[in-house]
């Protein structure tokens, strides 16, 4: 599989020390909270809530995605909420390593493991869990508070076990992602 | 050409900045409005009535000459669209629903995760739209639960957002 090379404009992302690319043009709220693994890629207009922290005092992570992941133009990811012990609370988030999340994707998950990709336009549900070495496929809506295991691609609405994936797969996410990334180059200009 | 959006919001409600607002816009008590959420009042007003929820990338649009009315406790989620007519109270507008032009919501209705309404209908109370084919039922147990969590969700927004966004307030 060969991706095309793909060039951006330098003035458009700020590439951090740890190889991070983001958009001028994404929208990060509460940055504080919120840490980005290394090499990961956010693209324009792509949301990420770092603000709607839980309550109490103290320094606390919101948001915290791995490495290598690529978040598409318009995805938002913001984390859940619910009320525990009469208490509303937002709930932290996790992405693990080598994960893509597709184009106008909404993300409200509690986990997300590493080697995953999430298509275009999908819609996951409050406190869903995502396994390692999944796929979601476009369009797919996974409902609240559901597990998805792992090896496993989900599709339609709500999302339904349609194919299992091989053992390989972790190895060619890992591969994609890390191709992506470096074929992520600003153009020459 | 835009021009600058003529706002009302009440002293107690909570208007991020970094959200596109046209038109004239009047915000009740105790509405927030989330960064990036859009509300455009290209035709008449948009009038919000108190304790509705914006989420971000909502988007609520009034193109008709009527003000667009919007009652008390709605909650627009991530991605929903509303381009309907008039709209009660307690309505839930789920991830990615779409009010379609012409539609009238009652009180107390659910337009589920990616479904939408038919244009210029006319919804009662209580209906639930669902499921990959825009099913429809009426509602037939109590949402005072969800109205008090409704409640302490308006009180952590107010308490949070603060914090970390800037305020609009009316000009």
């Amino acid at each position: 599989m060969d991706l095309p090379i793909v060039n951006y404009s330098k003035s458009e992302y700020i590439e951090t020390d740890t190889g991070n690319k983001v958009s001028r043009k994404s929208v990060i709220c509460g940055s504080q909270n919120i840490i980005l693994g290394g090499k990961t890629i956010l693209q324009t207009g792509s949301v990420i809530r770092g603000d709607l922290r839980r309550t109490g005092a103290g320094h606390a992570v919101v948001v915290s995605v791995g490495r290598y992941c690529f978040l598409s133009q318009g995805c938002v990811i913001r984390p859940p909420c619910k009320t525990y012990k009469g208490v509303f609370s937002y709930y932290p988030m996790k992405i693990g390593d080598h994960v893509t999340i597709g184009e106008g994707t909404i993300v409200q998950a509690a986990t997300i493991g590493s080697f995953v990709k999430i298509g275009k336009n999908c819609v996951i549900g409050r406190f869903a869990i995502i396994k390692d070495c999944c796929r979601i496929e476009d369009n797919t809506v996974i409902p609240p508070n559901s597990v998805v295991p792992s090896f496993s691609v989900y599709k339609g609405s709500p999302g339904k076990l349609v194919d299992e994936l091989p053992e390989s797969i972790q190895d060619i996410y890992e591969a994609q992602t890390k191709d992506r990334y470096s074929k992520f180059v600003p153009s020459r200009d | 050409m835009m021009s600058r959006p003529n706002l009302k919001i009440s002293p107690r409600a909570l208007v991020c900045q970094d959200n596109e607002l046209r038109g004239e816009i009047y915000v009740g008590a105790g509405t927030v409005l989330h960064p990036q959420c859009k509300v455009w009042a290209t035709g008449g007003a948009i009038i919000f009535g108190s304790g509705n929820i914006v989420e971000e990338n909502a988007v609520i649009i009034n193109r008709g000459p009527e003000a667009l009315i919007i009652g008390d406790n709605n909650v627009f989620e991530v991605g929903s669209v509303m381009e309907g007519m008039k709209m009660g109270n307690r309505n839930t507008l789920e991830v990615k629903s779409h009010v379609k032009v012409g539609t009238w919501l009652g009180d107390e209705c659910v337009i589920g995760t990616v479904c939408s309404t038919n244009e210029n209908e006319i919804l009662p109370d209580r209906t639930v739209i669902y499921g990959s084919k825009n099913d429809r039922r009426i509602f037939s147990g109590n949402r005072t639960n969800q109205l008090s969590v409704h409640q302490r969700h308006l009180d952590y927004l107010m308490q949070i957002l603060p914090k970390f966004n800037h305020a609009r307030s009316s000009n």
